[in-house]
């Protein structure tokens, strides 16, 4: 078995479009689904049953079901377009992670260290700003990091419903030419380096983010 | 309190509305076309099951030390642990998979069958990512506390084992479970591989009769009971997390 | 660094991997191991799948069941999928796909292909009511889906070189999006068409295109191949070839195997060497023209 490295190379610009297409996919993906899971994990955190009870279950139900099914649910139940199907499909699903450690991250904050600000005179916005928003920085950054690889690496799932992303433009080199190995590596090795960019991005806001 | 019953009556209610509501469009689904399969289907929902408990099981065996390592180690071991870790987690999981089953041969110069190679790899996969969620919750004890527990005389053992250890635990279990559940999903990769799993064995029967939303459905429920099954056996163990329910 | 490290460690492990494959012949492998491995991608009935129970069936299994009774050795199924199957062919996990494979050049420069078992008619699946004219599809306003990989696509683009495809993974996908008015056609084959078509709301094109289907093995094996082109002819000279198409596609065979439709003069004289060919028990055809063949496993 020899292999065929220059194969990569006449398909670049396949796997540079479908690199693009999972990059951009993926920051909206992140994007959509900090937007969602932190609202829902503030939801749940109020003192209210019925809010509980509802973020409740939308963090399970989402996170229960698999991808795919959310996907398949989006495009061919709901007649989504495939883009705005795996852009909606990939913000819900991962929402409902980030919403679970939004809420752990409250969660962790003990309540008399709220009380004892409020007490002291500062105000709601004060309180959230500079006793609430560090710790819970501090305790969700890396979990958050963990949910953001996630997205990058779930992003794979869109290729189910012909959007071309990287892994169907690696996929579509093994069955155009056979180099199995060759396309696999090829999408090894790209989507490590997205994954690293995430990885490398949140490690620098972390101590930026915590320290203000 | 009344406040509270009226909530549950609408929350309740709801629900009762959504059930039917469901059940009426779900019925009118194409089961006479999966029927025959059902017992193929559900010996491979146990396969599944069968790869997450042993993948979580010697994932946390492996978890434990490695996210220990990666917060008291010596520096170089500390390094190590990092690089196991983040190497695991930055690769996707179903390329793991794949590597394990093709270079396996090549590095333990046995060959190995597909059902061991997706135990080996989801195993690794289970560690890496519960190393990370034991790792925060040892961070998210407060440093004062074990200063504090030290001045007040307990040796470090002492003061992991009692002080840091009970709410380091209390502290993960979100995020754990949230793991546990990523990982039972995970286990639908190693159709890639042609282990018969519960993915595979739903894409099979879609492959071979035409009953697309039925099987989606199928899909969707064997993962969401066991996933739900899952959160509910975690959660038994802290009894705290019920009263914060 | 971290970067670095992780790469240096993967970079190691493809080297590894391109140490040359065992030079062993396949055939020699397959009598000193007393099994057939047989990949098989088992998603497109008739011609291989998985029924309710579980059993690998359709033409292509009941080949292999018959390619490893002459052999004299056991047969073990692997399932492979589109991405699995080259590799584990390369690494020798197993020793041929028997499946609906189409050759073509550029996968030849990678694989090597015995005769053509199957020859598929390309149909256009398309939605009741509207055009069943193929030229009204060969145009780039149309969408076209396919499952990716299928060789008719590669087809369609000859006669329609602006075509714009949508291309999914799995055949029943393609339908629904179909249904759903998210791509205007389906190329696929007439077997698969034919299936589909029972679920209502659909019509079928006249066929546009054959495409054949071939055993995959690895390259550069040619004892191998050799001795799976001889068993295809003397299947085909006893008849028993045509016999497994009636049973899983319906009808007989519309072309005929070897070069040019021609077997090879001499095809069934036994070679005294790497020419295994072993008597069949009674009752074997009988049992794998009929309907349990996946109880000789």
């Amino acid at each position: 078995m020899t292999l065929d490295w220059s194969i990569l190379w006449q398909f670049r610009q396949a796997l540079w479009s479908g690199l693009l297409t999972t990059l951009w996919i993926s920051a909206i993906g992140i994007i959509g689904s900090t937007l969602i899971g932190v609202t829902v994990g503030c939801l749940g955190s109020l003192p209210s049953l019925l809010l509980r009870r509802l973020t409740g279950s939308y963090v399970e139900l989402l996170r229960n079901l698999p991808m795919i099914v959310k996907l398949f649910f989006l495009y061919f139940v709901a007649g989504l377009p495939a883009i705005a199907a795996a852009l909606l499909a990939l913000s819900l699903h991962q929402s409902a992670y980030i919403a679970d450690v939004t809420r752990a991250g409250i969660r962790s904050i003990a309540r008399g260290q709220v009380d004892a600000a409020l007490s002291l005179g500062h105000g709601w916005p004060q309180v959230f700003r500079y006793v609430l928003l560090p710790q819970v920085l501090r305790v969700v950054m890396p979990p958050m990091t963990t949910q953001y690889v996630a997205v990058v690496k779930n992003s794979a799932v869109v290729a189910l419903i012909a959007v071309q992303d990287l892994t169907f433009e690696t996929q579509q080199i093994n069955v155009e030419t056979f180099r199995g190995f060759e396309a696999a590596t090829a999408a090894t090795v790209l989507y490590i380096l997205v994954a690293l960019a995430v990885i490398g991005t949140m490690t620098w806001l972390q101590p930026r983010a915590v320290r203000r | 309190m009344s406040g509270e019953r009226a909530q549950s009556v609408i929350w309740w209610g709801g629900v009762a509305l959504l059930a039917v509501f469901a059940a009426e469009r779900v019925a009118h689904l194409e089961w006479a076309a999966v029927a025959p399969s059902w017992w193929f289907l559900l010996t491979a929902l146990g396969r599944s099951w069968l790869l997450a408990v042993i993948a979580i099981g010697v994932g946390i065996c492996a978890a434990f030390p490695l996210a220990l390592l990666r917060v008291y180690g010596p520096p170089g071991v500390r390094h190590a642990a990092v690089g196991v870790i983040e190497a695991v987690r930055a690769t996707p999981e179903l390329m793991i998979i794949f590597w394990v089953y093709f270079t396996w041969p090549y590095l333990a110069g046995n060959q190995v069958t597909a059902w061991n190679a997706a135990l080996g790899s989801l195993s690794v996969i289970a560690a890496a990512y519960l190393a990370e969620v034991i790792r925060a919750g040892l961070y998210s004890v407060p440093a004062g506390q074990i200063e504090a527990a030290h001045s007040s005389g307990l040796s470090s053992y002492q003061s992991f084992r009692f002080v840091v250890l009970p709410q380091a635990l209390r502290n993960m279990l979100p995020a754990l479970i949230a793991q546990l559940v990523a990982l039972f999903k995970t286990t639908s990769l190693v159709y890639a591989i042609g282990v018969m799993d519960f993915f595979c064995a739903v894409n099979v029967t879609k492959n071979a009769v035409f009953a697309p939303y039925a099987l989606y459905l199928v899909l969707g429920a064997g993962y969401f009971i066991s996933c739900f099954a899952i959160t509910r056996v975690v959660r038994w163990f802290d009894p705290q997390y019920q009263l914060v329910e | 660094m971290r970067a670095f490290l992780l790469l240096a460690v993967f970079v190691g492990s493809i080297l590894l991997l391109a140490v040359p494959a065992r030079a062993d012949p396949t055939l020699q492998t397959v009598l000193k191991r007393n099994q057939f491995i047989a990949g098989i991608v088992a998603d497109s009935p008739p011609s291989a799948y998985v029924d309710a129970q579980g059993h690998i069936v359709g033409y292509c299994a009941d080949v292999a069941r018959y390619l490893a009774k002459r052999l004299g050795v056991g047969l073990q199924f692997v399932q492979v999928t589109a991405a699995s199957r080259v590799p584990l062919l390369q690494t020798g996990r197993i020793d041929a796909e028997v499946s609906v494979t189409t050759p073509n050049k550029v996968r030849n420069e990678v694989v090597d292909f015995a005769y053509s078992y199957i020859f598929d008619n390309g149909v256009l699946v398309v939605r009741e009511g509207s055009s069943t004219n193929l030229k009204d599809y060969m145009n780039a306003d149309k969408v076209i889906g396919a499952t990716q990989g299928n060789g008719f696509v590669d087809r369609w683009k000859l006669l329609s070189p602006s075509a714009k495809f949508k291309l999914f993974q799995d055949e029943s996908d393609v339908v629904v999006a179909l249904k759903n008015k998210d791509v205007d056609g389906y190329v696929v084959g007439n077997f698969a068409a034919r299936r589909f078509a029972k679920s209502g709301g659909l019509a079928i094109t006249g066929p546009w295109a054959t495409s054949p289907d071939a055993i995959m093995v690895r390259q550069d094996d040619s004892k191998w191949r050799n001795w799976l082109d001889w068993a295809l002819q003397r299947m085909w000279a006893e008849g028993t070839l045509q016999k497994l198409y009636v049973k899983w596609y319906g009808f007989e065979p519309d072309f005929s195997l070897g070069d040019g439709g021609q077997l090879q003069p001499r095809v069934t004289e036994i070679a005294k060497d790497n020419d295994p060919w072993h008597d069949l028990p009674a009752g074997f055809l009988d049992k794998l023209l009929g309907d349990q063949s996946y109880s000789l496993d």
